[in-house]
C-alpha cells in the first residue's frame, strides 16, 4: 500500500463515530512509519559506513617504460626520495642516465602527481625539475601523464616471485571439518620464505595459529582427492605483502590472547570461536589480493543469501573449504599445475603422503 | 553518597567479571589527549555505556550523541561518579584526540563522565568485537552494525547488556537502570511503584503501554 493511501485511511477514519481510537491508530501508524524511516536512514549510514580498504601508492622499487621493443628506461625509486635513471637495451648492463629528488604530491588524501627536481647536471623528463601526473595506479602498474612527452605506463620489475596456496581438507575432526590455512610463498633468488595461519590438525587435535613446516609442506602437492581441495597461485609483491600483513597480525593477535571472536570457558566454545576466527583470516586474505585491481575473480562471502550459499547451507567450521574450492574453481585457469609449482618453490624433504 | 566516599571510592570489580582478559586492557587516548587503560582505568568496577562513532561521520552518529546528550542530561547526578560514557572511534587512524575532542565540543558533548577514545586500529578492532561481536562474521564485519547500538555493562555486577540507540529514551534508560549496583527490596519496591505509575499515564493516555 502507497505511503499516502496508507496515511489518509488513518485520517479518513477520524470521520468515523469512534474518534478516539481512530486517532489512536493513527498515531501508531505514524510512529510505524517514523520507525521505518529511521530504520531506512540507518542503511544508508551503513553503507557509507562500511569499511574502506583504498589501494596503497608505493613508489619505493624500480620500475620499466618501455620505449621499442629492444629499448627499455628503467627507474629506481629509494625510500629517502632519490630516483635514478638507467637506460635499457637488449641484454646489455642498464646504464645511469640522470639522477633526481622526488616527492609525492596528495591531493584530497590520495597520490595526485610526483614532482622531480634533477641533480647536478641531471636532467629528467628533458628539464630540471618535472612534474609528472599520476593517472591510474594498480599493484604493477602506473599510468602517467608527462608534459610534453604524453602518457606512458610503467611496470614494477621485481626480481622475485610470489605465490599464495589455499589448502583445506575435509572430514579430518569429527565435525567432518579439517584444515584449512592460507599459504604466501616469497621465492628470493630460489629460496623460499613461507607463511601459513589457520586451522590445522597436529598431535590428532585441532589447532588455530601459525602452522608449523611439517604440516603446511604436506599440502604443497596436489588435492589427493574431493576431500581435499589446493589452488596454487601466482600473485604479485604488493598482493604477497598485503596477505603477509594479515597473517602477522592474526599470529600477533594469537600471541597476545586478543584474537576477534574468544575462547569459551569449554571446549566447544573455544573450537567454535576459533572456526569464526578462521573464516575472518581466510577471508581477509583472498579478499586482499584484490584490493586494487580486479586481478582474481572472487568469490562473495559475505554472508547475504542471493551471493553467499556457502554460509548460507554449510557449517562455520566448514566454510573455508567451500571458499577454497569455489576460488581454485573460479580461478582453473590461473593455477599453477603441481609439477610446474615443485619445479619453481624447490622446497627439500616434502613429506610424502 | 556523600562527597567524603566519593573522593575515597574504590571500584571493585565482580569476583566473576572476565576482566582484562575480555575487556583487553589496551591503552587508549581520551579526547583531551589523556592516556588511559580500556579495562583497569575505564572499566574496572564501574557501569559504562558505551557506542561506537567517528568523528566524521554524518550519519548515524551524531544522532546517537544526540540520544547520549538526553541520557546524560538524566543521569547527570551519575555521571562522573559510578556511570560513564564512552564513545570510542571506529576510525582510529583519522580520529585524533584534537578531532574528538572538536567533534565532542561543536555538540556541546565535551561533559564529565563522557570519554570521546581513540587508539591503536588493532586494539579498537579486538575492543569492538569483544563488546559488539554477534558471533556472525557478516555482521561483525561490518562495523556500521554497531553504531546503532549501546553496550551496557557494569563491571561490579558483572552485568552486560545492550539497548538500541534508537529505542524511546525510556526504554534505553530503563536499560541502563537494569545494569545498576544491587538494589535493596525497598529500593525496588519504589522502583516498580513508580515504573506502574508511568505504564498506568500511558494506559490513560494512549490506550497502550508504550516505551517497555
Amino acid at each position: 500500500m502507497p505511503l499516502w493511501l496508507f496515511l489518509t485511511q488513518g485520517l479518513n477514519h477520524r470521520d468515523t463515530e469512534n474518534t478516539e481510537v481512530a486517532q489512536r491508530e493513527y498515531i501508531m501508524k505514524l510512529t510505524a512509519i517514523i520507525s521505518l524511516l529511521g530504520i531506512l536512514l540507518l542503511t544508508s549510514t551503513a553503507t557509507a559506513l562500511a569499511q574502506e580498504k583504498s589501494c596503497s601508492f608505493d613508489l619505493v622499487g624500480t620500475w620499466k617504460a618501455q620505449v621499442s621493443t629492444t629499448e627499455a628506461i628503467l627507474y629506481r625509486f629509494d625510500s629517502k626520495g632519490g630516483v635514478t635513471v638507467l637506460s635499457s637495451s637488449g641484454a646489455a648492463e642498464p646504464q645511469q642516465i640522470a639522477a633526481a629528488s622526488y616527492t609525492v604530491n596528495n591531493e584530497l588524501g590520495k597520490p595526485d602527481s610526483v614532482s622531480f627536481t634533477a641533480t647536478g647536471k641531471n636532467r629528467i623528463f628533458g628539464a630540471v625539475r618535472k612534474t609528472m601526473k599520476i593517472v591510474s595506479y594498480d599493484d604493477s602498474s602506473i599510468t602517467c601523464a608527462i608534459p610534453g612527452t604524453g602518457t606512458i605506463r610503467w611496470t614494477r620489475v621485481d626480481p622475485d616471485r610470489y605465490f599464495i596456496v589455499l589448502a583445506a581438507r575435509k572430514d579430518e575432526f569429527y565435525d567432518t571439518s579439517g584444515s584449512a590455512f592460507p599459504i604466501v610463498i616469497k621465492l628470493a633468488g630460489g629460496v623460499p620464505t613461507i607463511d601459513a595461519f589457520g586451522v590445522y590438525l597436529a598431535n590428532k587435535e585441532k589447532n588455530f595459529g601459525t602452522v608449523p613446516a611439517s604440516i603446511y609442506k604436506e599440502y604443497l602437492r596436489e588435492a589427493r582427492d574431493d576431500s581435499e581441495t589446493i589452488a596454487r597461485l601466482e600473485i604479485n609483491s604488493r598482493q604477497y605483502e598485503r596477505a603477509l600483513k594479515i597473517i602477522k597480525e592474526w599470529e600477533r593477535r594469537d600471541r597476545e590472547g586478543a584474537l576477534l571472536y574468544t575462547t569459551g570457558t569449554n571446549r566447544d566454545n573455544s573450537e567454535e570461536a576459533n572456526a569464526l576466527n578462521n573464516i575472518l583470516v581466510v577471508k581477509a586474505v583472498a579478499e586482499s589480493l584484490n584490493q586494487c585491481s580486479q586481478d582474481f575473480n572472487l568469490y562473495k562471502l559475505n554472508y547475504v543469501v542471493a551471493d553467499d550459499w556457502i554460509t548460507n547451507k554449510v557449517s562455520s567450521p566448514l566454510v573455508p573449504f567451500y571458499y577454497f574450492q569455489e576460488l581454485r574453481r573460479m580461478n582453473e585457469a590461473r593455477n599453477i599445475p603441481e609439477q610446474k609449482f615443485q619445479e619453481l618453490v624447490h622446497i627439500p624433504n616434502l613429506a610424502s603422503r | 553518597m556523600d562527597r567524603r566516599s566519593l573522593l575515597t571510592r574504590v571500584f571493585q570489580p565482580h569476583p566473576n567479571s572476565p576482566g582484562a582478559a575480555k575487556f583487553t586492557n589496551a591503552v587508549l587516548r581520551t579526547h583531551d589527549n589523556k592516556e588511559v587503560r580500556f579495562y583497569d582505568d575505564l572499566i574496572k568496577g564501574k557501569q559504562a555505556v558505551i557506542n561506537m562513532m567517528y568523528a566524521e561521520c554524518h550519519g548515524a552518529c551524531p544522532l546517537v550523541t544526540t540520544v547520549m546528550k538526553r541520557m546524560y542530561r538524566d543521569l547527570k547526578d551519575r555521571m562522573g561518579k559510578d556511570l560513564f560514557f564512552y564513545s570510542i572511534s571506529v576510525k582510529p587512524q583519522d580520529d585524533t584526540p584534537a578531532a574528538l575532542k572538536h567533534y565532542a565540543q561543536t555538540r556541546n558533548a565535551d561533559l564529565p563522565g563522557w570519554y570521546f577514545l581513540t587508539g591503536d586500529p588493532y586494539d579498537i578492532e579486538t575492543i569492538r568485537f569483544r563488546l559488539f561481536s554477534m558471533n556472525h562474521p557478516g555482521i561483525d564485519l561490518d562495523f556500521a552494525m554497531h553504531s546503532g547500538t549501546f553496550r551496557i555493562i557494569n563491571d561490579a555486577t558483572n552485568y552486560w547488556g545492550h539497548a538500541g540507540a534508537f529505542a524511546s529514551q525510556r526504554n534505553i534508560m530503563d536499560r541502563i537502570s537494569w545494569a545498576d549496583p544491587f538494589k535493596t527490596h525497598a529500593e525496588w519496591a519504589v522502583y516498580s511503584r513508580n515504573r506502574q505509575i508511568l505504564i498506568n499515564q500511558d494506559i490513560k493516555k494512549y490506550g497502550y503501554r508504550r516505551d517497555v
